[in-house]
């Protein structure tokens, strides 16, 4: 516990990371997709003198800067705050290690948001090729700033060859970086259709019939990219990240099918609803790809991360902030005597308050990023009806239960003192068997 | 935290070697809180500023405040936009050579902290809910104001809380048994170090006004003068007031911290005296501003003159921050990654053309198409 522990109730810490990531990603994929459907939407405008295309183009760019600027920019800060509190650890690797990354990322997205301010309040008042090129200012700064976010976030799961040299392009383009980047681009064209239906779907009839099976092609062309870069990211990813999504974590299994599943389907869906016959598109169609599109987002950054465990840095940092190089120290030296923040050190393991205090410690520095007690992943269920010895066996063995859980670091002694604590979530519970005695069990607990 | 040693809660900064000098990721974060915190200071004090504008518009029936609390809020949006964009990259640098003590003020008042996120949305759709309410011929809503206004101010407390709790280790034993759902209240220079920003914000506003005056001029003389004098006044009285709160703040300040500015450093003390003499050049400056009839050259000599202020007050903070941990820190083991360094100033510099660029191509508009802003 080199840094202090932040518990977030319920949600857990990880999860909390989850929700704003999962926001953030359905918003700032689409400020990239979007981009380039206005700007080429705008470009045929003026080619074609299509003022009925034009002013939905302007009403589309209202819509794109309330939700891209605010939202999209706030929940990516929202992003960096939040991996700072739950994982400082990990986040000063990256921070120290790609900190000019962030720094060209940056710059990027200050062109980007200058470009699209400018974009949206300058209508009527540029030259019209002037205006389609900040359009496309806005395209190209905001695409290279996803250039430049892949390489770091890719990073995390396959450090690749930076493992022995430590070099920053070794980990900049790591194994996955080519991939990732198919995908995430097949997802800002897929976004920026979903949007566009949505947007499109208040339109009249006499525009809505060329503006919706328009955008769905933007959806439904995005697909097969997609499909393709999810297929040789899932060969690029470690062996035991494969194991987890072929059913090693049932529920990955079931996310990535879902994730698979959201991603094939919107497909037919996209066809029939919005292609052949866009005059039925309603509004309430528009908000239900887009619960299907940020369906889909959820499940696939789930997934993303849920392969990366045990570690949060592959083959460097476990999930828990432990680095794996310190795994032998603390082992032999005891974790809470090794830790900065904790409040307990040395205890007697004979004493049952000091013993469940240590407990409490350990289960902070070592469970606690990805459970809760009572909440989401939470302990107590998951632990219902385990001896306390059956608990310090199991404890031992983490590793080797549940190939995605780090091994438990710290000496004899600290283990007692987890399984002693993690006992007394439930205390004593009846028998299985007895029947009788089960529903007194739910009285008692009453 | 069973041993008394401050000190020994810092967390190591890990093996990752610093990917540049030092002395680069200082300036860096110097140079870019400066941009940062005159945005920041639009915001915080231009809607402070819309607030009061709007409310002596309806009492004195007087259209012009009206007007500026209209034109102002269509400016807080857009200053939004460039105080967070700009707030990124001191957040970066901070982290790269304070990450150890930032992430544990940020952790142990993280409910707090992580609520600047939910916050900042919402007062940002209230300035844009304001800002689209005065382009379709709306009254402001005084409601949204209000509550956008509180909302910023509440934002700016809580970086204070951090800035201040980062520099303390000693605090961090206390706090952390109260589990991360509490702030750095009993922090004496706490409360004068928030009042030194928040009335620094309004102060500027009046620069921002009076900047504001210098456009409106050229289509409407009575009411650009009218700004301009508005304005100025505005950061004359507002800057009179701050050098009270500033005393108070320097004096809050224990007293090792404090003796760097009266003597102890040269270099630090010598950054007080020269931001206190360009706030005074500033203030004759816009006060010249102010009652001549042609008032653009004292008026950008003024706000010139107040940069270098902001500029000299920034490397304060930075004097003090690096006070207040010099017992801590320890040496960094410096591995220059020098093509992405270089690839970034490239393209820094490529990114302020071409901002640059589209900032003219939007006066040279502006100044042809002769429309008025509000």
């Amino acid at each position: 516990m080199n840094y202090p522990f932040w518990e977030v109730p319920y949600l857990g810490g990880g999860m909390l990371i989850g929700l704003i990531a999962t926001l953030h990603v359905f918003v700032s994929h689409f400020a990239v997709g979007g981009g380039l459907f206005l700007a080429l939407m705008e470009r045929r405008s003026y080619r074609n003198n299509d003022t009925e295309l034009l002013s939905y183009v302007k009403k589309h760019t209202n819509f794109f800067l309330l939700l891209t600027v605010v939202f999209g920019a706030v929940s990516g800060v929202g992003i960096w705050f939040s991996i700072g509190l739950v994982h400082p650890e990990a986040t000063s690797l990256l921070i120290r290690t790609f900190v000019w990354a962030w720094a060209i990322e940056w710059v990027f997205f200050a062109v980007e948001i200058a470009a699209l301010l400018v974009y949206y309040s300058t209508w009527d008042k540029l030259a019209p090729k002037t205006h389609n090129l900040v359009g496309w200012i806005y395209f190209v700064s905001s695409f290279m700033s996803l250039i430049v976010i892949n390489g770091i976030l890719t990073f995390m799961l396959t450090p690749g060859k930076w493992l022995e040299t430590g070099s920053f392009f070794d980990a900049f383009f790591n194994p996955t970086y080519l991939p990732s980047l198919i995908m995430r681009t097949s997802i800002t064209l897929a976004l920026a259709g979903v949007y566009a239906m949505f947007t499109g779907s208040f339109e009249r009839e006499a525009f809505k019939v060329r503006i919706i099976p328009h955008a769905s092609i933007w959806l439904m062309s995005a697909v097969p990219l997609l499909l393709v870069g999810l297929w040789w990211y899932f060969q690029m990813i470690p062996p035991l990240s494969q194991h987890i999504v072929k059913g090693g974590a049932p529920i990955v299994q079931m996310f990535a099918a879902l994730s698979v599943f959201f991603s094939a389907i919107v497909f037919p869906f996209a066809y029939f609803l919005a292609y052949r016959y866009p005059r039925y598109f309603s509004p309430a169609l528009g908000v239900l790809f887009l619960i299907m599109a940020l369906g889909a987002t959820a499940v696939t950054e789930w997934v993303r991360e849920a392969v990366r465990k045990p570690y949060v840095i592959y083959g460097v940092m476990y999930s828990n902030a432990i680095y794996k190089n310190d795994l032998a120290r603390f082992q032999q030296n005891g974790f809470l005597n090794e830790a900065k923040w904790t409040t307990v050190r040395e205890f007697d393991p004979n004493d049952r308050a000091q013993l469940l205090a240590a407990g409490e410690q350990m289960f902070r520095g070592q469970c606690g990023h990805c459970h809760t007690t009572d909440g989401f992943n939470g302990v107590k269920p998951l632990v219902y009806g385990w001896g306390e010895p059956f608990l310090y066996e199991q404890i031992g063995r983490l590793n080797e239960l549940r190939r995605f859980m780090p091994p438990f670091v710290g000496n004899d002694e600290e283990r007692r003192a987890l399984a002693a604590w993690l006992y007394e979530l439930n205390g004593e519970i009846p028998p299985l068997s007895d029947a009788k005695g089960a529903r007194d069990g739910v009285a008692e607990s009453r | 935290m069973a041993s008394p040693n401050p000190a020994d809660l810092i967390p190591s900064a890990g093996n990752i070697p610093l990917p540049g000098p030092e002395w680069l990721f200082h300036a860096l974060l110097v140079f870019t809180f400066i941009l940062h915190i005159i945005p920041m200071n639009f915001v915080l004090g231009g809607g402070v500023t819309t607030l009061y504008a709007e409310i002596m518009g309806s009492r004195r029936n007087d259209d012009r405040f009206r007007r500026l609390a209209r034109g102002l809020a269509q400016i807080t949006p857009y200053a939004t936009a460039a105080a967070i964009t700009t707030g990124i990259a001191p957040l970066l640098f901070v982290q790269v050579l304070y990450g150890q003590y930032f992430y544990t003020s940020s952790v142990l008042i993280g409910s707090f902290w992580i609520s600047v996120i939910a916050l900042l949305i919402v007062g940002y759709y209230g300035l844009y809910r304001n800002s689209f309410r005065v382009k379709h011929g709306k009254s402001l809503s005084m409601w949204t104001a209000w509550g956008s206004s509180i909302i910023f101010i509440v934002i700016g407390f809580i970086y204070s809380n951090n800035m201040t709790l980062m520099l303390t280790p000693e605090k961090w034993r206390d706090l952390y048994a109260a589990g991360g759902h509490t702030l750095n209240l009993s922090e004496p220079s706490l409360y004068p170090r928030y009042l030194h920003f928040l009335v620094g914000s309004i102060a500027v506003s009046g620069a921002l006004v009076v900047a504001y005056g210098l456009f409106a001029w050229k289509k409407d003389d009575g009411y650009g003068r009218w700004l301009v004098r508005a304005g100025a006044f505005q950061f004359i009285a507002v800057t009179g007031a701050q050098f009270i709160v500033g005393f108070t703040f320097l004096f809050a300040l224990r007293e090792e911290w404090r003796m760097i500015f009266l003597g102890g450093s040269v270099y630090a003390t010598g950054l007080l005296l020269a931001g206190l003499t360009f706030a005074v050049v500033s203030m004759a400056l816009f006060l010249i501003a102010a009652l001549r009839d042609r008032p653009a050259t004292p008026a950008i000599a003024g706000m010139i003159a107040l940069a270098l202020t902001i500029t000299f007050m920034a490397m304060m903070r930075d004097a003090l921050r690096r006070h207040a941990l010099e017992p801590f820190v320890t040496s960094f083991n410096v591995v220059p990654q020098t093509v992405v360094m270089t690839a970034f100033f490239v393209l820094f510099v490529a990114a302020l053309a071409i901002i640059g660029w589209m900032v003219a191509i939007v006066l040279r508009a502006g100044k042809s198409t002769g429309k008025a802003s509000d």
